[in-house]
């Protein structure tokens, strides 16, 4: 049997490998369980070197976290010749620990605020590149997370379980230029679908030509994408654009800074509509009347 | 031994660009560690090692980074390091200024492959974003020429 050359071996590959990526990325497209399972597998088998990473960043930053103290402690008592640099890290620690049982309180009221099951968890990892922006907790399927649960913070919506493994879970923000989200305007019910922009700002679009829009309007999950239950905050209307004949794009604020949360909310059990209704004034004053 | 040598390789890459990440999450828009491991490997290694490298880093960045369609970071990274392969069997890269150069060229041909994916798999349409891909290149390029420039494989191999 003649012996394919090297360049034929070398395009041969090329083409094998090409074309099981092309129909992984056919199977990723179409939701298959296959592709989920083989990527949380990778995830499960190089999870050790990341954990090590995190563990070795984590030091890093500790360590310069320390060294930024000591400095600021030094140029502080030559400014005022009356601070200890004990007392001045102890008060360091003491505020970060406000901070955090500030950051807790906030989320221990949204979570009593709904009926539903929520289940605090931590970030462990942001990941915020142009093309996609995710983020892993350290809840997985063992606590009771799923695909698709919505997470939240104080302030409003994050965004949805992309993948659970059994400690860890991925999150697709809704900044994520993948991500849809089912929105309305809080203030005239206008609905819409918010579209994540990456780098640049949610846009708002679908809306129809016919409603007032300003800017400032709150921006609200209408429920009907069946993942965020009705009435989270997404964001504000920070400017309406320029209009089709027919509808309206609109950009929007977000209400949750991504790389500023340190701790979120997944919805385990979302709460009903009724509960909601109590949650969103708009819709408690359509009950009224 | 060179299996175990690579994959340590990418897992090192992997602990740096997550450790990376820890501290500052926008980094992974700025510096791309998972493409070194197919570029290096396509300068000095056979190119059958390097898409191999390549689809393998590509593969991770998609389940540790990515969002989007699971497979597209990997089919970026396999053609990246196969016409990084094909450049190095016909040009002399066994010098700084080379290895910098085809750092440079591999992340602008990933980002270039990346744009031209998302175009025809018909996915959210960006702008190209220039600035970051010269940093990711200029990154690249660096990385390369300096840390292959002190191990003892920068022999590339002379390819028929």
């Amino acid at each position: 049997m003649p012996s394919l050359s090297k360049r034929g071996q070398n395009l041969g590959l090329l083409g094998i490998l090409l074309f099981g990526q092309l129909l992984l990325m056919a199977a990723s497209a179409r939701d298959a369980a296959g592709t989920s399972k083989l990527q949380m597998g990778l995830v499960k088998i190089s999870s050790p070197f990341v954990r090590l990473s995190g563990a070795i960043g984590g030091g890093l930053r500790g360590g310069f976290g320390g060294l930024q103290e000591l400095l600021d402690a030094k140029s502080q008592n030559e400014q005022l010749k009356k601070r200890v640099g004990m007392l001045e890290r102890d008060l360091q620690v003491a505020t970060e620990g406000k901070l955090e049982l500030e950051r807790l309180r906030n989320l221990l009221e949204v979570q009593e605020l709904f009926e539903g099951e929520a289940l605090t968890a931590k970030v462990i990892h942001a990941s915020l590149s142009e093309h996609a922006r995710v983020l892993y907790i350290n809840r997985g399927f063992a606590d009771g997370v799923q695909n698709d649960m919505p997470v939240i913070a104080y302030g409003g919506a994050v965004g949805k379980v992309l993948m659970a493994e059994k400690h860890v879970s991925k999150v697709r923000l809704i900044q994520d230029p993948d991500h849809r989200v089912a929105a309305r305007l809080q203030a005239n019910r206008a609905r819409g679908i918010l579209y994540g922009g990456g780098d640049d700002p949610l846009r708002l679009r679908y809306v129809p030509i016919f409603n007032e829009v300003v800017p400032g309007d709150r921006v609200v999950t209408s429920g009907l994408d069946g993942i965020f239950p009705p009435g989270i905050t997404l964001g504000w209307i920070l400017e309406v654009g320029e209009d089709s004949q027919i509808d309206k794009t609109l950009t929007v604020n977000e209400a949750v800074d991504p790389t500023r949360l340190e701790e979120v909310l997944v919805l385990v059990r979302p709460p009903s509509g009724e509960v909601l209704r109590r949650l969103d004034p708009v819709l408690e004053l359509d009950d009224a009347s | 031994m060179k299996l175990l040598r690579a994959l340590a390789l990418v897992a090192l890459c992997l602990m740096l660009q997550q450790g990376l990440a820890r501290l500052w999450p926008e980094s992974s828009r700025w510096v791309d560690l998972m493409l070194l491991p197919a570029v290096g490997y396509a300068l000095v290694a056979m190119p059958r090692s390097a898409m191999l490298i390549g689809c393998l880093c590509g593969l991770l960045q998609d389940a540790w980074f990515g969002s989007q369609l699971f497979g597209a970071n990997g089919f970026r990274k396999t053609l990246a390091a196969f016409l990084v392969s094909v450049l190095a069997a016909r040009l002399d890269l066994n010098s700084p200024h080379g290895r910098f150069a085809a750092g440079f060229a591999a992340a602008l041909a990933d980002a270039l492959l990346g744009l031209g994916l998302r175009e025809l798999l018909d996915l959210e349409r960006f702008g190209p974003d220039p600035i970051a891909w010269l940093v990711r290149a200029t990154i690249a390029g660096l990385v390369l020429a300096v840390i292959l420039g002190w191990s003892r494989t920068t022999l590339i191999k002379r390819r028929r």
